[in-house]
């Protein structure tokens, strides 16, 4: 969390290279929106958040079986998703994306990011899914329901909360490094 | 106008002398001479981006500018936390430095003079506006900042914004030549203990500060003492102006579902009446809220509100100085290209003086003056490369009445890693109460100043020529009017009065870069380059434009970041200042060009623990960098410092 040191110093040049990445980006057609940054930023997250939780192996399935990002409700994201797990690997998994309106315990969702509408409030489908092996995000934007991961936007850098103990009753295990990431984390029960 | 008697006997005595040789006076008069770097690469992706780097890219400026500031069309440079930790800057002032667009004078332990295209000297620099965390510290009794009152732990200083020409639509009054904002870390990234001590042979620094969690929020607390020690004179005398302060303060952030919500707050007290024998302090505080609330449709609401309060007590003068203020904006996009800011505010000052050593007063002793604005700016998207945008603010003050400040700004971003920008605003700067009120029995009258008013062009380049190279050039030309003058009344009798007889133009070129040599050197420099032409419209002006201020034809500076090894760093920042001319005006006798290099060593024992010596100002055994009669020559510095994280 802390960005004093050396690694403030190198990673300087790749933030800035990343803003205005986002802002050339941001031409060709996001142009005018509030943050540009703030969901392209929510996107590359969502899938890198896989490398950091372990999930049972059974909830996997066989090594050649992608690793499945939900989002249900309305997308925020467009093709900055589609576009953020194109070639990306985790555990030598490829990345899919899926869209759904609503939620079920079998959808087969292994990161699912839940945004709620009408058709299902983001605290009915944690009710859906708790228990089950699902790493489900939530985000400060869309209200007070928490899931494993909380976005929230700290001065002016998307950062997240984690409530490991919602981990552990998902059966999921989050490791370290995410959990120093983290701006708050509600400890597991030992 | 400000009112430090030193100066301001100064000012009575030119007056007097002006009296009694009007004429000659008066025809002397006439004849006076008077960012951030920038990335861009196809190949960057976010996906690329370690989940480190991620949590840090910034998504938006805190400031008010809703969108990256390397997309700003104006001219920003930005000092990060880490620059300022590797320069071994001990206060504000001196960090500030790091801006290759600012001249930073010191005059003495006290006083500095800083500003933005030119117009610099203790007196002049009143046309900057500077805020910490929203909160502006332009002082409204006597137009400026006092830089010795605006302490900041620089640990958990985020970043340093330094925009030169005017902020445009969406900041506060007065930021006529430039803005700096200093913004503090969120207080859910500054948890743990954190003890920093340094010490050396002129200024020293001691910092602890402590920072927790809650559920949805974070909340820190610190306390701060420090030293400055005195200046010396030209012979290497002690000049006995040192003097010492304590800050504490506190900040919470925390999200409530939608809902952000900042608390924060700081108290301080200075002594400073070793500056000419007579007892001396300065002592305030503020306490500022401010909420954001984040709409479904991405549309955002800020509500701010603070106080601030300044007592002070220096060389024969007590002022004092409360400031509430209330803004709000709301920032929403309209029909797809369309990115509209705006809002409004209200500031309410209260003010008391006294003066203890002549018959110079401002009448009415106290008084209450108000500052409001309205804005709206909109950020149109021409085409998927070219951005217009459109603001205007209106704003009132107790003084002047009505003021419609526009502006419009173009950038075409060129190429992938290439931007071109141009703007023209028109800014004005209100009177403060010095100004407008200031009397001296029989020889000086108040009442009658009005806006300084400037209309500014200006055009940049930012970019990335190459892959580890970023660059910026801005170019300038600034016409300003109304500028002030003391004149004598018609037919060249007393009183004098503070009239707006000044005008004149100035014109250059800023210019830096940063160069990824290595991955663990950097080098960065930096090139300011100004002229200037002025000239009173009244053949009864006496203040011999000093309102031009005294400014350097350029300024330039080489800065090398070198990570020897995994613990080692070292850091050199050379600089060089063309001489500061004489005056006619207030005695500036003007300040020989001079070449200065700071170095610090920094050696990290490990996680924890962090220990560096520096130097400051090391090829000189003392040098003078202000024009100001009053000002002392500064000696070449060591300190060492320690830094422990827990």
């Amino acid at each position: 969390m802390r960005r004093e040191g050396r690694t403030g110093v190198r990673t300087a040049g790749r933030l800035a290279a990343a803003a205005l990445a986002l802002c050339a980006f941001a031409g060709q057609g996001a142009h005018a929106q509030q943050r540009p940054l703030e969901y392209p930023v929510k996107a590359a997250f969502l899938h890198k958040f896989g490398a950091f939780v372990g999930w049972p192996s059974a909830a996997l399935g066989p090594a050649s079986e992608p690793m499945t990002v939900c989002v249900v409700g309305p997308d925020p994201f467009g093709p900055a998703l589609d576009q953020a797990v194109r070639g990306q690997k985790v555990g030598g998994r490829s990345l899919r994306v899926e869209r759904h309106r609503t939620v079920s315990r079998g959808a087969g969702c292994h990161i699912l990011y839940l945004r709620g509408s009408s058709a299902q409030s983001v605290a009915d489908g944690l009710a859906v899914t708790a228990g089950a092996p699902v790493l489900t995000v939530t985000d400060a934007a869309d209200g007070n329901a928490r899931g494993v991961i909380h976005f929230v936007v700290v001065g002016g850098r998307v950062r997240f909360e984690i409530d490991d103990r919602a981990a552990a009753r998902n059966g999921l295990t989050v490791s370290s490094k995410l959990l120093s990431l983290a701006v708050h984390v509600r400890p597991r029960e030992r | 106008m400000r009112f430090r008697p030193s100066v301001r006997l100064g000012v009575a005595g030119l007056l007097l002398a002006g009296a009694a040789a009007l004429p000659a006076a008066a025809q002397d008069t006439l004849d006076a001479p008077v960012q951030t770097y920038a990335a861009l690469d196809e190949s960057m992706h976010l996906s690329d981006l370690s989940i480190e780097d991620l949590a840090n890219v910034q998504i938006t400026s805190v400031s008010k500018q809703p969108e990256p500031l390397s997309a700003a069309p104006s001219s920003v440079y930005v000092i990060t936390n880490d620059d300022i930790r590797r320069s071994g800057a001990q206060s504000l002032a001196e960090a500030l430095r790091l801006a290759p667009n600012l001249h930073v004078a010191r005059i003495d332990a006290l006083d500095y003079a800083i500003s933005a295209r030119g117009l610099n000297s203790f007196e002049s620099a009143n046309k900057l506006l500077v805020l910490i965390d929203g909160r502006s510290v332009y002082s409204s009794l006597f137009s400026g900042v006092d830089w010795d009152q605006q302490h900041v732990m620089l640990e958990d200083v985020e970043r340093i914004e330094v925009i030169s020409g005017p902020g445009g639509t969406l900041w506060g009054a007065n930021a006529v030549n430039g803005v700096i904002n200093v913004i503090t870390r969120d207080a859910r990234e500054t948890d743990g203990l954190l003890v920093s001590v340094s010490g050396g042979t002129l200024d020293s620094v001691a910092n602890v500060r402590y920072g927790g969690a809650f559920n949805g929020g974070g909340w820190r607390a610190y306390v701060s003492g420090y030293q400055r020690g005195s200046m010396e004179t030209a012979t290497g005398l002690d000049v006995n102006d040192g003097w010492d302060g304590v800050q504490a303060g506190f900040r919470t952030d925390m999200a409530l579902g939608p809902n952000g919500l900042t608390l924060q707050g700081d108290i301080h007290d200075n002594e400073i009446d070793q500056s000419i024998g007579l007892p001396g302090y300065v002592r305030g505080g503020n306490l500022l809220a401010r909420w954001e609330r984040r709409f479904e449709d991405a549309s955002t609401l800020e509500v701010q509100a603070y106080y601030d309060r300044i007592r002070r007590k220096a060389r024969g003068i007590y002022d004092a100085l409360d400031a509430v203020d209330l803004q709000a904006q709301h920032a929403f996009r309209w029909r797809g290209r369309h990115q509209i800011v705006w809002g409004g505010g209200y500031r309410v000052h209260e003010d008391d003086f006294a003066n203890f050593l002549n018959a110079f007063v401002i009448n009415p002793l106290s008084k209450r003056t108000t500052l409001a604005h309205l804005f709206v700016q909109d950020r149109i998207a021409l085409t998927p490369n070219l951005d217009l945008t459109l603001g205007v603010k209106y704003e009132d003050s107790s003084y002047t009445g009505a003021d419609w400040l526009p502006n419009a700004r173009l950038s075409w971003r060129v190429a992938e890693r290439a931007m071109l920008w141009a703007a023209v605003s028109r800014v004005v700067r209100t009177p403060s109460r010095l100004e407008r009120d200031l009397v001296f029995p029989g020889i000086v009258v108040n009442g009658t100043f009005g806006t300084e008013k400037l209309v500014a062009w200006e055009a940049g380049y930012r970019g990335r020529p190459l892959a580890d190279l970023s660059l910026s050039v801005s170019v300038f030309y600034n016409q300003y009017e109304d500028l002030r003058s003391n004149n004598f009344s018609p037919g060249g009798v007393l009183p004098v009065f503070v009239g707006n007889s000044v005008e004149g133009e100035t014109w250059g070129v800023e210019a830096w870069g940063d160069w990824a040599v290595t991955p663990k050197w950097r080098l960065g420099a930096g090139f300011t380059a100004l002229e200037k032409d002025f000239r009173t419209t009244s053949a009864l002006d006496v203040s011999g434009l000093e309102a031009a201020g005294v400014d350097p034809d350029w300024h330039a500076s080489i800065r090398s970041q070198h990570d020897i090894s995994d613990r080692l760093e070292l850091d050199l920042r050379l600089r060089a200042v063309d001489e500061t001319p004489k005056g006619f005006a207030g005695g500036y006798v003007g300040a020989d060009a001079y070449t200065e290099l700071n170095a610090r060593l920094g050696w990290r024992l490990n996680e924890r623990v962090e220990l560096a010596v520096a130097g400051r100002n090391l090829l000189n055994e003392r040098h003078r960098e202000a024009a100001e009669t009053r000002a002392a020559e500064i000696p070449r510095s060591v300190h060492a410092s320690l830094r422990w994280r827990y």
